[in-house]
Parts: C-alpha cells; sequence; structure tokens
C-alpha cells in the first residue's frame, strides 16, 4: 500500500465538527494533494475505548463507552491522504503534503504513515458507516521496529481469526510526525454500525479474551476515537446517523 | 514501491560463490516466495569504498581499495520484491523472511521499506555493476530524522547530479531485521560498468562535491561493497 499522511485537526473539547467544517477541511487537503492523491475526512466524535496497561504484563485499566470518564477525542477530525506511490519523487512529495496540509489545516498534529490493509471485505463498495480511528502507543520496552512486527504478524492475524465484527482493518507505521502525535501507530476499523463495534470491543476488553490478553504483549495505551461521518473522494458524505 | 527483503548470505563465509551456488540460492527464494514476487540475487565481490564524516564537520575520511578496507559483510545479496496487493502482504513478507534467513545461512535479513529513485533500466533484464553502501545515521539523529532528510532532501540532489552514471538508484528503509544487520539503512546504486562505477565515486569523493557535503548532514559512516554478477529468479 502507499505512502499515507493523516492529520488531526479542529478543537474537540469545544463542538463537533459540523458537516461544512469537515467538507472545508477537505477541500482544503484536495488543494494541496499531487495529483493522483486520494483524500477522505472523517469526523471524530468522541472518545469510545481507553486501554492503559500502567504496568507491562499486568491488567490494562479499561473506559469503554463511558462518555463521563473518557477525554475528548485527539482532534475533531482527521484527514487522510493516501499519496500514488508512482509519482516521481513520492518520498519528498509526501514530506512536503504533509507540512502543507498541517499548515493549510492549521492541525494539531500530522503524520506520514507505511499503510497496510489486513482485511478488506467492502472493497470498493459503499464506505462502512462507523470509523473507529486509533492512536496507540507501543510498550516502552519495545522499539518501534519491535512493535510493529509484533503487531502485523501476531496480533493482527490473531485479531482476524477470531470473528472480528470490523470489515476493514488499516494499519498505519508512523514514519514522520509533525506536532504532538502521541503514539507509534494509527489503527483504522471499519465497523458496519455503532452495534458492532460496541460488540466487538465489548467482547476483546472482557477476561480472558485471546486478542483482548495478547494487546498487553505490545501495548502501553490504546485510544479509540470514533465518528460516523466520512467524506471521500466522490465528495459525497457516509453519514448514517439516523 | 513494495515490501523487499533482503537478506544477506551465507554467514560467516569470505568465499566467492560460484555461478550455480547464486542460481541455487535463487531457486530457494523463488520456492519461498509469493508467485508474484521478483527474485534477483547479486554477487558482492569486494568491498569498494569506506567513508567517516567527523562528529564535528570537516572532510571525511575516506579508504578506496586497499588493505585498510574492512572485509566483505557476505558474498551475496538477495532481493525479493513484493507485490503489495496480495491479501496480508506484510505477514506473508515476515514469514518469507524468516524462511530464507534459515534457508540461506543468512548473516543478515531485513524486510524493508524499498524505494525506486531512479530507474534507466525499466524493465530489463539486470545488468552491470551494483554498488550496495550500508549506511550508518549520524549519532544525534533518530531513524525518522535520518530519513527525513535522506529521502527528503539527499535523495532529489543527488538524483539531479548522478545521471547518466547510475542507471537505478533505490533505497531501502529497515522495518524487521533478522540476524546480525546493523546499518540504518540500505542503498543500491547500478551502473553500466566498471567504467561509469569508478568516474562516479571519483567525482563523488573528491573534496568539493556537493553529495559527498551533503552526505555528512545525516550520515556517520558508510561501506560500498561492489558486486557484478547477477541472477533472477
Amino acid at each position: 500500500m502507499p505512502l499515507a499522511i493523516i492529520s488531526f485537526f479542529g478543537d474537540s473539547r469545544t463542538a463537533p465538527v459540523s458537516d461544512a467544517d469537515l467538507k472545508r477541511a477537505w477541500k482544503l487537503a484536495q488543494s494541496v494533494v499531487p495529483e493522483g492523491s486520494k483524500v477522505e475526512a472523517r469526523a471524530l466524535d468522541r472518545t469510545f475505548l481507553h486501554m492503559r496497561y500502567p504496568k507491562p504484563d499486568g491488567a490494562p485499566e479499561v473506559k469503554l463507552n463511558d462518555p463521563a470518564s473518557l477525554p475528548p477525542p485527539i482532534a475533531a477530525g482527521a484527514i487522510t491522504v493516501w499519496m500514488d506511490d508512482a509519482l516521481d519523487n513520492v518520498e519528498l512529495k509526501t514530506q512536503q503534503t504533509a507540512k502543507a496540509l498541517h499548515e493549510a489545516l492549521s492541525a494539531r498534529t500530522t503524520g506520514t504513515f507505511d499503510a497496510r490493509r489486513h482485511l478488506d471485505r467492502v472493497g470498493n463498495g459503499t464506505t462502512p458507516t462507523l470509523q473507529a480511528l486509533a492512536v496507540v502507543e507501543r510498550r516502552p520496552d519495545l522499539d518501534r521496529d519491535t512493535f510493529m512486527q509484533y503487531y502485523r504478524t501476531h496480533h493482527v492475524p490473531l485479531a482476524k481469526s477470531l470473528k472480528p465484527r470490523f470489515v476493514r482493518y488499516t494499519t498505519f507505521r508512523l514514519l514522520e510526525r509533525i506536532g504532538d502525535f502521541p503514539g507509534d501507530c494509527v489503527t483504522l476499523q471499519e465497523y458496519p454500525s455503532l452495534d458492532e463495534l460496541l460488540t466487538h470491543l465489548t467482547t476483546r476488553t472482557a477476561k480472558n479474551d485471546t486478542a483482548g490478553d495478547d494487546i498487553g504483549n505490545f501495548i502501553a495505551q490504546l485510544v479509540y476515537n470514533i465518528g460516523e461521518r466520512t467524506l471521500v473522494q466522490s465528495e459525497t458524505f457516509t453519514d448514517k446517523r439516523g | 514501491m513494495p515490501l523487499t527483503i533482503l537478506s544477506f548470505f551465507p554467514s560467516g563465509s569470505a568465499q566467492v560463490l560460484t555461478e550455480a551456488a547464486l542460481r541455487e540460492a535463487a531457486q530457494t527464494a523463488r520456492a519461498l516466495a509469493p508467485a508474484k514476487a521478483r527474485v534477483e540475487v547479486r554477487s558482492l565481490d569486494r568491498t569498494f569504498v569506506q567513508m567517516r564524516f567527523p562528529e564535528g564537520g570537516g572532510a571525511p575520511e575516506v579508504v578506496i581499495d586497499g588493505e585498510r578496507l574492512a572485509p566483505l559483510f557476505a558474498p551475496a545479496v538477495m532481493t525479493i520484491t513484493f507485490d503489495d496487493n496480495i491479501e496480508d502482504a506484510y505477514l506473508r513478507v515476515s514469514q518469507t523472511a524468516d524462511a530464507l534467513h534459515g534457508k540461506l545461512g543468512a548473516r543478515g535479513t531485513g524486510i524493508f521499506d524499498g524505494r525506486l529513485h531512479l530507474d534507466e533500466i525499466r524493465e530489463g533484464a539486470t545488468r552491470g555493476v551494483l554498488a550496495l553502501a550500508m549506511n550508518v545515521r549520524r549519532s544525534d539523529m533518530d531513524r525518522d530524522d535520518y530519513f527525513h532528510y535522506y529521502l527528503g532532501r539527499h535523495v532529489p540532489m543527488a538524483i539531479r547530479l548522478t545521471p547518466p552514471l547510475v542507471i537505478r538508484y533505490r533505497t531501502f528503509r529497515p522495518l524487521h531485521t533478522l540476524g546480525d544487520f546493523r546499518a540504518d539503512s540500505v542503498t543500491f546504486q547500478e551502473f553500466e560498468s566498471e567504467a561509469t562505477l569508478m568516474a562516479f565515486f571519483q567525482a563523488r569523493v573528491a573534496d568539493g562535491d556537493a553529495a559527498r557535503d551533503d552526505a555528512a548532514e545525516f550520515i556517520q559512516s558508510l561501506v560500498y561493497y561492489v558486486g557484478e554478477r547477477a541472477v533472477s529468479a
């Protein structure tokens, strides 16, 4: 998969990003990306899960679907840019695009990533309704290479084997950051509905869940930000909030 | 550019590998790799250039040929370039790297983000001379900063300076390594002939060369190995 940029913009502590703001951000992104790029804008309406391991190999602290105790999302929205790998000097153009995007959006933080898609039951069909964008922080005793290797070659196959409810699963390994991006990786899980997400995460955070227990082997903290509005290349909203 | 495996083999050997041994290794890799992966093995015949950049700046210490050059890291390098569109590409690459490392008795094997910056060969058969550099970053840079500078600044500048001598230019950023592999990146520069290789390096090591001076901004040391034989499978 190509190089990708994710830019987190807008202050999530004030108000959810409006449809108009999301569209404006998407158009701004379109104006700075090279030809052949694909741009997606996602609202991050709330934090749904915060999982933290205070001690390696200890039990996690889990806050799930509890608005009163969960912090606001990292930002009000996220722009994802998929770079065209066939571009000449694509690495330089990715750097330049990330910087331009960061400035144009007055973003909180922007990262460039190596993106890998592990599951896709959607193909070119309709973008799934519910987007869960997780910021993932590695265990401090692992370097980023070891962390990603474990994640992609052990955890991902395990998670896929246990009847997941997500229909698309992509991991983004951080290559460079602008601003204060607080993790080592972004994980995007896309679900058909909020109910499916809730079912999935309730299972994963239950005691003795195999995939849930595996998380502590490589992750120190993860935060799921969710949203139900996505603006994709066709400039149409996928919005199933009712 | 897709995920790439580089495997330096065999371990603990200073011997020159025969054509038959290179072909056998290529067949071994072919049997392990997914169908659409591209397999290529290159001999590494000698250490060619070493450069070390002093921390406080100033001219680098350059060793070209001669007894002060380090021994070869390994007599050959296997390159497997993957088709990124296969399902769960990263897992398949990782499984292939593990198996390949064992089967080849390799000294070091890595999974890399391979980037093709210049290609005058296109789909033509591999030919000519490979100069393979193992680079170590400056100690005051982390790897992200190092690649930011390398790919964002140095490569575009170097490419402006290199044609027509370099006919293909690739860089490899390690994502995961096995065995004894300590470099922060690997560079492949390919040349039509020994003569163009020599002309290139004479320019690069000369005082005042822009690319050499720029290398000091992010590289602490580098070693070039040269090989002239290639086998594809």
